[in-house]
């Protein structure tokens, strides 16, 4: 993402379709990885990527080089991923039983050893799953694009207190879904 | 900081490592003495982090880019008629609010409307006043007709009226 200069920017503004690629190249695959993450299906990824793409290309002319260009991107990113989400589950989802995905254990002692195991294979989907769009979205942002709480704050724009409930909900969250999980199979 | 305090942050900044070094070095110090919030912090981490840490990146496939460019340089092309949902979406990017859109709308109608009334009355008018004229024109000419005919009546009358007083006079004599 910073081998792209402000002339490149411009010249893909004003309409150089080899200008654009080159930023396509340069942004395409994290623009994939959050899009993914954030919509939680692997089969619509795709699409959501050439939206935000062909979003970028007709926006490029509006961006004014006040915000880095990183957080530009990863802005419409988000929102056309969640705006995807809300078009295609517009009910809230299930929550999804970690039980269904552990086998069972027979001895109690391999009990927890097994649960993290397959809590960790199985695991991202489902916990990301259920998520509110939001909560995903800053757990991803956070946890998988190690972005800073202020920059999460600026893609957002959010304050940077909500980031941080947002990610302190998540995660408490998760946890009463693992101690779930372990109580069940204990 | 009591252990509540150190669990709020254990949960956020501190394993975001967004703290400031003060504080980063205060927790820790709690950490070294409190038994139970190294389990939290340990539970955390295990539930909330670990699974992200090992994740594969993918790669969109090169059919992306194709559809894309395809896309754009149809975008690009001279249209010579738009489909009426390619309309819609142009119209929705150039005007987001619908409100607005259908208040300006609707005071082009009204204004369109106005100035068709206002032409039809002005039409009415020209016929009528054209009406009129040729009305009054054949009018006119009946009344100068009369009256040519009253003069000619008056002028035999007045010389009519002249002999007899001639006739008198001249009869005194």
């Amino acid at each position: 993402m910073d081998k792209i200069t402000n002339e490149t920017i411009k010249k893909a503004a004003k309409g150089d379709i080899h200008a654009f690629e080159e930023l396509y190249q340069n942004t395409s695959e994290y623009v994939y990885n959050v899009a993914w993450r954030v919509i939680n299906k692997h089969e619509d990824v795709e699409e959501v990527v050439q939206e935000v793409f062909l979003l970028i290309y007709r926006k490029l002319k509006d961006f004014r080089f006040e915000a880095s260009f990183k957080t530009w991107v990863y802005r419409i990113t988000v929102n056309t991923a969640i705006d995807y989400l809300r078009k295609t589950s517009p009910e809230k989802e299930k929550t999804v039983g970690y039980s269904e995905q552990i086998p069972n254990a027979t001895v109690p002692n391999e009990i927890e050893e097994k649960i993290n195991d397959e809590y960790r294979k199985k695991t991202v989907k489902s916990v990301l799953k259920i998520l509110s769009p939001e909560q995903r979205t800053c757990i991803v942002l956070r946890n998988i694009e190690d972005l800073s709480y202020q920059e999460i704050a600026n893609i957002l724009e959010i304050n940077i207190n909500t980031v941080r409930s947002r990610l302190r909900r998540a995660r408490e969250t998760l946890l009463s879904m693992r101690k779930e999980v372990l109580h069940h199979e204990l | 900081m009591n252990c509540k305090d150190i669990q709020k942050l254990l949960i956020t900044d501190y394993l975001d490592e967004q703290l400031p070094a003060e504080t980063q070095r205060e927790v820790e110090r709690h950490l070294s003495e409190c038994e139970l919030c190294i389990e939290h912090a340990f539970a955390i981490k295990k539930t909330t982090f670990e699974p992200f840490n090992e994740l594969n990146r993918a790669k969109p496939s090169q059919d992306v880019w194709i559809k894309i460019k395809n896309t754009i340089e149809q975008e690009n092309m001279p249209q010579k008629s738009i489909a009426p949902n390619q309309l819609r979406e142009k119209l929705k990017n150039i005007w987001p609010n619908p409100r607005l859109a259908y208040a300006a709308g609707a005071f082009t109608v009204i204004l369109l409307t106005s100035a068709l009334l206002f032409q039809i009355q002005t039409t009415k008018h020209q016929k009528i006043t054209q009406f009129n004229t040729k009305e009054q024109l054949s009018q006119v000419e009946y009344i100068t007709q009369l009256a040519s005919e009253n003069n000619d009546l008056s002028e035999e009358t007045e010389e009519n009226y002249g002999n007899i007083i001639e006739e008198f006079f001249l009869s005194k004599k």
